[in-house]
């Protein structure tokens, strides 16, 4: 509308200066003099003519302005459609009373095509993630899927190779581990967590399989089924997800390739201390193939860990645990006993830039063997690394393995730089080297190439 | 020979000392005040303004880490054990929570618990995924952008779920959440009106930005976002796409770059120098840079920077 206005307005202003430059150039009767004068003062009537068309140009262009607004306003109303950043900036630049109303507007007016309102909503049409923000819609929620628990599944393959012929595996390929995760809550008082493994692609097994009761009375939380055991800071850790591409040394002299993971019953409580103390007692069958194997419940292996956590300075912390273990071993060794004691130290500095970042950890473990039928009856060992991150998608690191082998009178120390690139959060391509001095046997060489992809949703291990 | 110890008494010590640990728990002390945690320092602002002085309200992250990768610190825990209320952003913003609030042995916080508040309900969100989404779009959020405070007129939705959720765990301050609220969107609304006077110079602006953060923002007030620096959300930039970024800002004559702190800047850096345009640092929270510390002072910041780099 306003467009018109303005159209009538400039042709009017044309058509005045048309005539007049019409008219001052036509034939005149009188003295060069007086034409001139005359000339001159049509000259002022016209400046002041044009400045007063000018005036009100800009007047009625105000009035337009505000008009086109209060419409859009209105309209916008009528059909229920938000507001959009035409109109808001339209709106700034209308009457000072209508700007003190935008805000009070857009926080107090109607607001039913956005909050709650599902059915009327829009979604958004092709290029969901287009440059430019679309149309806002309310995301439907309590969907039949929410039900559906979170499964994931996660590859871990490498490629080994050794000119060491005692290097279990080497030079081969191998789909070293395929874990199925499967989790969820059960009720609102239980959550389970499934995790199954398939080793070197062939045979599924159970790595962990247990019930997390939430919130027992006093603050104690349980666990029941098979999980990893607390003993230490890695043993925890499933394989794709270890720091390195191989269990540290120690672990695996202690507690075999996969670890101490047991069948029993787990209880932890958060110790009122001012920083965050935890305490996990587990008993379990003791089925491990190492020291703790007796395989029955009236002799349980029983673990236990205390975990302290300190925030040292905003980004930087420190973890120290204190691990306990004592239980029989099997019936090649007549069911005798061997106790555990461990201590373990993580430092993190974990700047918010993304770009930088280090993690040391070390771990020492210790076992003492009742009467062995073989070799030493103690036997310890430990191992430390620390990593730091280069850029946002580059971590390179060390660690030193240390370790005695229980019921031998064997001893190792290897050494293994690595490098990690994340090509996302999803995918991981590693490469490790490890160098192993051993006291009664070569040493040996080996180099891996591992890339780890998690497909689907896994969620982080509780702690 | 050697001399056989016996299970039992070890067993037993084991079992004592952990007894002993349990024994020193006692019951925390019944505070006056709700305790509420917030996953992040914005909301923390807002909860403030709503519950008023009927609260003690702490963060979790702070505004200058990404909210996606928040170390998942064990000392987060014990603040959500004390929670009578956990304020959080939701849409799966926040991936390293969950965890944590399994491990609080709070059940007034779980999912469902009366003290779960999740302020992304019932609010207009923007970029919800239609059709088939999967990771080759990078780390895309299923049930659409989570950035949703970084538009102040979504704060009427987010302290409308805060209000609730304070209702709901403490009844009796019903009247006084609800005039709490009203009274700060009184005091947002003429910063609102102020901010729209204010960004019109941005109206159109062409921009790139590191990550997609800003839809929110970017709508309200108006700015026109061409690219990103990462090829997809969560991707961190190869040497190719920040070719094929330098190329897309000379082509329609960007000449700003917009990002938040916690980026890579050399990137960013590498990319103006290419095109001559300027690096804008965008805190997108409350701390993202040590100046910002309200929520209002957060879209302050934001609309002087951008106007500075314009003008």
């Amino acid at each position: 509308m306003h467009y018109r206005h303005s159209f009538v307005v400039s042709l009017a202003l044309s058509l005045g200066l048309f005539s007049s430059c019409a008219w001052a150039q036509s034939p005149q009767t009188g003295t060069k003099l007086s034409q001139e004068e005359e000339l001159a003062q049509m000259r002022a009537e016209m400046a002041a003519m044009h400045q007063s068309m000018h005036t009100m140009q800009t007047r009625y262009q105000q009035q337009l302005n505000q008009m086109q607004d209060t419409v859009d306003t209105l309209q916008a109303r009528v059909s229920r459609t938000p507001i959009t950043v035409d109109a808001l900036n339209k709106s700034s630049q209308a009457a000072p009373e209508a700007q003190e109303a935008l805000g009070d507007s857009l926080l107090f007016g109607d607001d039913s095509n956005n909050a709650g309102n599902t059915g009327n909503s829009q979604p958004v049409a092709a290029g969901i993630l287009s440059n430019t923000a679309s149309g806002a819609v309310t995301v439907p929620r309590n969907t039949l899927q929410n039900f559906v628990p979170d499964i994931s599944l996660l590859g871990d393959i490498t490629g080994l190779m050794s000119p060491s012929r005692s290097v279990e595996g080497r030079n081969r390929f191998n789909l070293r581990e395929t874990e199925i995760a499967i989790q969820s809550v059960i009720d609102p008082y239980a959550r389970a967590d499934f995790f199954l493994s398939v080793p070197d692609a062939s045979g599924l097994e159970v790595e962990e399989g247990y019930i997390t009761l939430l919130s027992l009375p006093m603050g104690f939380q349980a666990k029941v089924g098979k999980f990893r055991n607390a003993v230490g800071r890695l043993n925890r850790t499933h394989g794709p997800e270890l720091p390195q591409v191989d269990r540290p040394n120690v672990l695996v002299n202690l507690f075999g390739e996969e670890g101490l993971a047991e069948t029993g019953i787990s209880l932890s409580h958060i110790l009122p201390t001012p920083w965050f103390s935890q305490l996990e007692v587990e008993f379990a069958n003791g089925d491990n193939e190492v020291l703790l194997g007796h395989g029955r419940f009236t002799k349980p292996t029983v673990v236990s860990h205390l975990k302290q956590f300190f925030d040292l300075a905003p980004f930087h912390s420190l973890e120290v645990g204190l691990s306990g273990a004592v239980g029989a071993r099997g019936e090649a060794d007549r069911g005798r006993l061997t106790g555990l004691g461990g201590v373990d130290l993580t430092y993190k500095w974990f700047p918010p830039n993304q770009t930088r970042g280090i993690t040391w950890m070390t771990e020492l473990l210790g076992a003492k063997m009742e009467a062995p039928v073989t070799g030493r009856d103690f036997a310890w060992g430990g191992y430390s690394f620390i990593e730091t991150r280069l850029t946002p998608r580059v971590y390179v690191g060390v660690r030193a393995d240390y370790s005695q082998i229980p019921l031998s009178n064997t001893s190792e120390f290897a050494i293994a730089p690595y490098f990690n690139f994340w090509q996302s959060e999803f995918g991981r391509f590693r490469a490790e080297y490890k160098h192993t001095f051993a006291n009664q046997a070569p040493s040996t060489d080996a180099l891996w190439l591992q890339y780890t992809a998690t497909l689907g949703t896994h969620q982080p291990h509780p702690f | 020979m050697k001399k056989r110890t016996h299970f039992w008494p070890q067993a037993l010590l084991l079992t004592v000392f952990a007894l002993i640990g349990f024994l020193l728990t006692c019951p925390a002390l019944a505070a006056e005040k709700l305790t509420i945690v917030a996953s992040t320092p914005d909301l923390a602002d807002l909860t403030r303004a709503v519950g008023g002085n009927r609260v003690e309200v702490s963060a979790l992250a702070q505004g200058n880490q990404d909210y996606h990768f928040v170390p998942a610190r064990p000392s987060f825990i014990l603040k959500l054990k004390q929670a009578d209320a956990l304020v959080h952003i939701g849409l799966d913003l926040e991936q390293w929570l969950p965890p944590l609030v399994a491990s609080s042995r709070n059940s007034k916080i779980f999912t469902g618990g009366l003290g779960n508040v999740d302020c992304s309900i019932g609010l207009p969100l923007l970029q919800v995924p239609q059709g088939r989404v999967d990771r080759s779009m990078g780390d895309i959020h299923g049930n659409g952008n989570p950035h949703y405070w970084l538009d102040p007129v979504n704060a009427r939705y987010i302290t409308a779920n805060i209000a609730n959720g304070l209702k709901r765990v403490d009844p009796a301050g019903a009247a006084y959440y609800d005039a709490q609220r009203t009274a700060y969107l009184k005091q947002l609304a003429p910063k609102i009106t102020q901010w729209m006077t204010e960004s019109k110079p941005l109206k159109g602006l062409k921009v790139v930005a590191y990550h997609n953060s800003w839809p929110y923002f970017e709508k309200r007030f108006g700015l026109n976002i061409v690219g990103f620096i990462e090829p997809k959300p969560g991707i961190p930039p190869s040497p190719k796409h920040i070719q094929s970024v330098i190329a897309l800002m000379k082509a329609q004559n960007v000449k700003v770059i917009i990002m938040e702190p916690y980026f890579s800047q050399s990137v960013a850096g590498m990319i103006a120098k290419a095109t001559g345009a300027k690096v804008v640092i965008l805190p997108p929270a409350i701390g993202g840079v040590p100046s910002v510390t309200s929520y209002i002072g957060l879209f302050d910041t934001q609309l002087d920077r951008l106007n500075a780099a314009v003008r």
